[in-house]
């Protein structure tokens, strides 16, 4: 009883204390860039009285740092799944090549139909099912070891990059947003932007709080599962799609960022355990403030000039997926 | 009188062209008994658990569960009347022991926001009971011993609350002391109402706990019947091609295995 009560208390003081930083990285994202600002000032340009200066941070850094938030929790849970579903710790829907895939068709479409640009989210999750069918296929072999996932992904992450990033030198100059998506660069998010992102998360957010209780059964062995008369095929497939989804959405938002989904998800699992319904909440929180940090960051730290948010998830990310290139699986066997 | 808890017949099973199990295999399992199943590798024990449980699908003939041809229930009825502990298992390396043994309560759950019952909590708790794990229920499972974790996974199956209980070896890893834990946890809640099928792979064993054999050879039935009418040396020897001597011990028979066949 009191074991459960110090467990209780932890996630309370931990899901505080990452909505403080968060918080926080919020205000001090607000104010800092190309124009400072104090919190007085913000606040009457906002709420009292037109400013222009706090008129351009309302529609310059605003629809930025909620693009960031968003887009962050939304690929940390698509990362969630996608190794529950793969029962792979070293799933991440940047180094599957979901994100390259979803990538190169929201490319050629925004080349060819630049005013569809509201409907990138639903082209890049055809070409992340593509992607991951591709990957799925090529290292299915009874089960997914964690290094033939990584090998395949690598190999499918190659070929679809080098196709967006070859069509993008065809047409490089009249689509900005091409390039954009390429460094993953969200500087230019405005609220149309965040509109299309909020439509597409609250759909993603519904489904995943339906599949959320009973995403752990993913974790026991095929066997066991049948013969608890879970139907594994079909919850295997449902669970995936939306992962790829939520990767989809952002990477027609955003662009193409590995390494977030790998690292939040098992920052949050040593903080939170393995049980997806407070696992896929936390995630979401702990992405949002990572990608919002990765972004901001990015922003500040070589001013003017700005380091992609990719590229500083790199930097996190990279040492951290080779630290569990290593470290021992979370699914015991016996 | 007893009904069949599964009848099969002529069933045709093969995982690819080249090796076929079971060829017309017909089989009639009672129920209200504990059966083993003995063969030596590849006799079509471990494939025979894998159709019972759903896991693969026949190529041709029946299966009957209750009367009634297993494609007929859906998944989820099924594993409310027939439930299996498995040789290998895999679970998420922080989850408790209580936890774990409610996932037996899966089949019984409705609903989009599926929540425990009272009588599930009850079911739970009755199964550890039997169980011996009460006193490990916060504990994570990944942190017992191997017979500890076996108890866990036969929890499991037992809060399924189900007539039938299929256990694949379960016993094939755990030391003696645990291996014989297990056997007498299982002999002791059995009554005439459930059917309990084992596959063993000590002779012994099976002779002392099983009250009905069933013995396979590449896929066909060489001899079932009760334990004690069944067992001897030439059926032993037709079975698992070795030499063996059967002696009476305290009112049970005994399998003595000679070292080496004559001759060689």
């Amino acid at each position: 009883m009191m074991l459960n009560n110090i467990k209780k208390y932890k996630s309370v003081i931990l899901y505080l204390f990452t909505t403080l930083l968060l918080c926080g990285l919020i205000l001090y994202a607000m104010k800092s860039g190309g124009i400072e600002i104090g919190f007085k000032e913000l606040w009457n340009g906002l709420f009292v009285e037109y400013d222009a200066r706090v008129d351009v941070i309302f529609e310059m850094r605003f629809p930025r740092i909620i693009v960031a938030i968003l887009a962050g929790a939304l690929m940390s849970m698509s990362g969630v799944l996608l190794q529950a579903v793969m029962r792979n710790p070293l799933a991440d829907p940047g180094i599957m090549g979901i994100n390259a895939g979803s990538a190169f068709v929201t490319v050629i479409v925004l080349a060819l139909f630049p005013t569809l640009a509201g409907f990138t989210p639903i082209v890049a999750f055809v070409g992340g099912m593509i992607a991951f069918g591709i990957v799925y296929f090529l290292a299915y072999d009874k089960g997914i070891s964690p290094m033939k996932l990584v090998l395949v992904g690598v190999g499918v992450e190659a070929i679809f990059s080098a196709l967006y990033k070859g069509i993008d030198a065809f047409t490089r100059g009249g689509y900005s947003n091409v390039a954009n998506l390429i460094d993953a660069n969200i500087s230019l998010k405005d609220w149309n932007d965040v509109t299309v992102l909020c439509i597409y998360a609250l759909i993603v957010i519904l489904l995943v709080i339906l599949i959320a209780p009973r995403c752990d059964y993913l974790l026991l062995s095929d066997a066991t599962t049948r013969s608890l008369g879970i139907d594994i095929h079909k919850m295997r497939m449902i669970v995936s799609i939306i992962a790829v989804l939520m990767a989809s959405v952002f990477t027609a938002i955003v662009g193409t960022v590995s390494f977030l989904g790998l690292v939040v998800p098992h920052l949050a699992r040593i903080l939170v355990g393995s049980q997806h319904k407070r696992l896929l909440p936390y995630s979401a929180l702990l992405g949002a403030t990572i990608f919002l940090f990765a972004d901001t960051v990015g922003r500040m730290i070589a001013y003017p000039y700005e380091i992609s948010s990719s590229i500083i998830m790199g930097l996190i990310g990279a040492p951290l997926f080779l630290y569990l290139l290593k470290r021992k699986s979370d699914i015991y066997e016996s | 009188m007893n009904h069949n808890a599964f009848t099969l017949k002529r069933v045709c099973f093969e995982y690819d062209e080249s090796t076929q199990i079971f060829k017309h295999l017909d089989l009639s399992i009672q129920s209200g008994k504990i059966i083993g199943i003995l063969g030596e590798n590849g006799c079509g024990k471990s494939t025979l658990f894998k159709l019972l449980t759903k896991q693969e699908e026949i190529k041709s003939g029946t299966i009957e569960m209750n009367e009634q041809d297993i494609t007929l229930y859906k998944n989820k009825e099924y594993s409310k009347m027939v439930s299996v502990v498995h040789q290998y298992n895999q679970a998420p390396r922080d989850i408790t022991v209580k936890d774990l043994v409610s996932y037996g309560r899966t089949p019984y759950q409705k609903g989009l926001f599926p929540s425990l019952s009272q009588e599930d909590y009850n079911l739970i708790e009755t199964a550890m009971e039997d169980t011996d794990l009460i006193d490990l229920k916060d504990k994570r499972v990944s942190e017992l011993s191997g017979g500890q974790r076996q108890r866990v996974w036969l929890a499991m199956a037992l809060a399924q609350n189900t007539n039938i209980l299929l256990l694949d070896e379960m016993t094939t890893y755990l030391d003696i002391k645990h291996q014989l834990d297990i056997l007498n946890l299982i002999k002791e809640r059995h009554d005439d109402t459930k059917t309990t099928i084992v596959i063993l792979h000590d002779i012994n064993q099976a002779i002392e706990y099983c009250d009905e054999l069933i013995l396979l050879k590449k896929g066909q039935v060489v001899a079932q019947g009760k334990t004690n009418e069944i067992i001897n040396e030439s059926l032993l020897e037709e079975v698992f091609d070795i030499q063996t001597k059967i002696i009476d011990v305290e009112e049970t028979k005994m399998c003595l295995f000679r070292r080496t066949r004559e001759g060689v």
